[in-house]
């Protein structure tokens, strides 16, 4: 039985093995981090009907209630309001969706492109490598958040600026990672079989190669949210992020500035939410990386 | 090895100049650009004067050189707001925020130096945790929000430091603090883990072998050696910090070089971005630079084959 499995393994068997070990080993995942990932993730599918209010909703009489803590705090706004009178809570909620999505969006796009230069600079080799390295290099030494300002300043700002923006310095990212694997996995035997029974470059790339770096791109790109989360909302704080009205978490940090001394829990919480994502995302990679890929622990 | 700090040179020199060009295209596309370099609401004539300055008749490649050529000789043009020259408010903008980097750089190494020794000769004690919980929250806390909230509690609650600006010494603790915060995260994380390398190495067991007391194992025998990524973390550091002070300044109202980059977007006062991404880009790339010639000279070991 064992060795017909064996012969029909076809890659997509090798996926669906390699799939259902992921699951298996996700029962290992550290509690608290997955929990606090998966509460996230669920705000910012479905914010829009767990959130109490609108995140947008002006009432002004409501303006600077406290959290329900307070003496003077109700239970209609569990976490207070800001000067609008907007539901914080609310707010943090569907927040979750800009700093998640704009996250998720740049991952895809400038590792996607990352990946793909990756794997044809470490495969080519020669010049080809020599001059993506370089171009590499130029970009990993710009300072990211003054090239983002300056950036937005010129083209606008909205969401899709800033993915457009952020994507290069990500692609750069992956790109080195992904091509000094590369290096590695193209000495092996089964490219070099593949490689003299005649198979297409850009079948060996995507079927031998790719999914041998595959562990490094996914424990990378967990890691790499949690950076992106802090980056955008640097840059929403900065006023060059995600426009308003649009609640996001670095932007409500920002708005409840004026108000440190009256009216903390503006600022507080926006902040925490911060933290906890960012932290857990940093947390459950570490643990991905040990699980799959312990080679690597300095990524 | 002459070869390849020649090689880094040029590389560094092509750096320099991608970003004068990303500078160049990004002023002459954003619109009119006799608009984008005067002030909002300037007349018509302030608009052709600035045109004819920037030579806007001209061929594109023309005003290209000649944009250039104003570089090397550091010319960098006039603020719009107030009309002086961006190198003077660069200049004197400058010493602030060095020393704000400075001072986060001791904040960072006086308390991951300990802290990373200590979880490395201690692994899993308390101490380590510590160590590790410090490295993880480092990394994770966004430094705005990090800063604001040690305002609220220093300033505003307690009412024991200023809580913005540039004055006596104790307006640095804050701004420093906040800043070298996340920079820590990473050194304790280094000094940890060249540490628990060196504490493996033979000459620290020969070192023990030979009866010598832990305090002179630890600290002449894996110290010295474990130190030396961590010098050349420092010295990467400051590129890090060039790009986190831009926050941290505009948190704390320190009148340094990163405030006056988020006020000059919020004025659209396209001279002084243009010349603060010049500066900082320059700089960040000259510290690169500096750190790979420093490693050829000290480590031989590496062969550079390029």
């Amino acid at each position: 039985m064992a060795n017909t499995s064996m012969q029909i393994a076809s890659p997509t068997a090798v996926w669906a093995v390699r799939a259902r070990s992921v699951l298996g080993g996700l029962r290992r995942a550290p509690k608290i981090p997955s929990l606090v990932l998966l509460v996230f993730m669920i705000f910012a599918a479905f914010g829009q009907w767990i959130a109490p209010y609108s995140p947008v909703a002006v009432d002004m009489a409501a303006s600077f209630s406290p959290p329900v803590w307070h003496e003077e705090g109700s239970a209609d706004h569990l976490l207070g309001t800001d000067k609008l009178g907007r539901d914080i809570l609310s707010r943090l909620i569907i927040g979750a969706r800009v700093s998640l999505s704009l996250s998720l969006f740049v991952i895809g796009l400038g590792g996607g492109v990352g990946v793909v230069l990756g794997l044809i600079s470490g495969y080519s080799g020669g010049k080809v490598d020599a001059v993506m390295q370089r171009g590499i290099e130029v970009i990993l030494a710009m300072p990211t958040i003054l090239v983002a300002l300056v950036f937005v300043f010129a083209v606008g700002r909205s969401f899709e600026s800033v993915i457009l923006i952020l994507s290069p310095f990500l692609a750069a990212r992956f790109a080195r990672i992904v091509r000094g694997e590369t290096l590695s996995v193209r000495e092996r035997d089964f490219v070099a079989i593949a490689k003299v029974i005649g198979t297409p470059t850009w079948m060996i790339l995507l079927k031998h190669i790719l999914p041998n770096v595959f562990n490094t791109v996914i424990v990378l790109a967990t890691l790499e949210v949690g950076h992106l989360i802090l980056l955008e909302s640097s840059l929403s704080f900065l006023g060059v992020g995600v426009p308003p009205p649009q609640p996001a978490w670095g932007l409500m940090v920002a708005d409840g500035r004026e108000f440190l001394t009256s009216a903390y829990w503006i600022t507080l919480f926006p902040g925490l939410c911060i933290l906890a994502a960012v932290l857990s995302l940093n947390l459950f990679g570490d643990w991905l990386r040990d699980t799959l890929d312990p080679r690597r622990r300095q990524l | 090895m002459v070869k390849y700090i020649g090689f880094r040179l040029f590389q560094a020199l092509l750096g320099l100049w991608f970003i004068a060009t990303l500078v160049f295209i990004l002023s002459r596309s954003i619109g009119d650009p006799a608009e984008v370099f005067t002030a909002r609401n300037s007349g018509v004539d302030a608009r052709e004067i600035m045109a004819a300055k920037l030579g806007l008749d001209r061929p594109v490649h023309e005003q290209y050189l000649k944009f250039l050529g104003q570089l090397v000789r550091l010319d960098l043009g006039d603020s719009v707001s107030n009309g002086i020259p961006v190198t003077q408010i660069l200049v004197e903008r400058m010493p602030a925020t060095f020393t704000l980097g400075l001072i986060a750089l001791i904040f960072a190494l006086v308390f991951s130096l300990p802290l990373g020794i200590l979880g490395a000769v201690y692994r899993d004690t308390p101490v380590d945790w510590v160590a590790k919980v410090l490295a993880f929250l480092g990394q994770s806390m966004p430094p705005f929000w990090l800063g604001i909230m040690l305002i609220i509690l220093f300033a505003v609650v307690w009412g024991l430091l200023p809580p913005a600006g540039k004055g006596e010494w104790h307006s640095y603790i804050l701004p420093g603090f906040t800043l070298g915060w996340g920079v820590m995260a990473g050194m304790v994380r280094l000094v940890r883990s060249s540490m628990l390398d060196v504490l493996d190495s033979d000459y620290v067991a020969m070192a023990r072998a030979k009866g010598l007391p832990e305090v002179v194992v630890i600290g002449k025998h894996a110290l010295r050696n474990a130190l030396l990524p961590v010098l050349t973390y420092s010295s990467l550091v400051l590129g890090a910090f060039m790009n986190g002070s831009v926050v941290v300044e505009q948190v704390f109202a320190w009148p340094g070089i990163g405030t006056s980059a988020v006020q000059s977007v919020v004025r659209r006062d396209f001279p002084v971005i243009q010349g603060v991404v010049i500066v900082f880009g320059s700089f960040f790339i000259l510290i690169n630079l500096f750190v790979d010639i420093m490693y050829a000279v000290i480590d031989p070991r590496i062969k550079y084959t390029q």
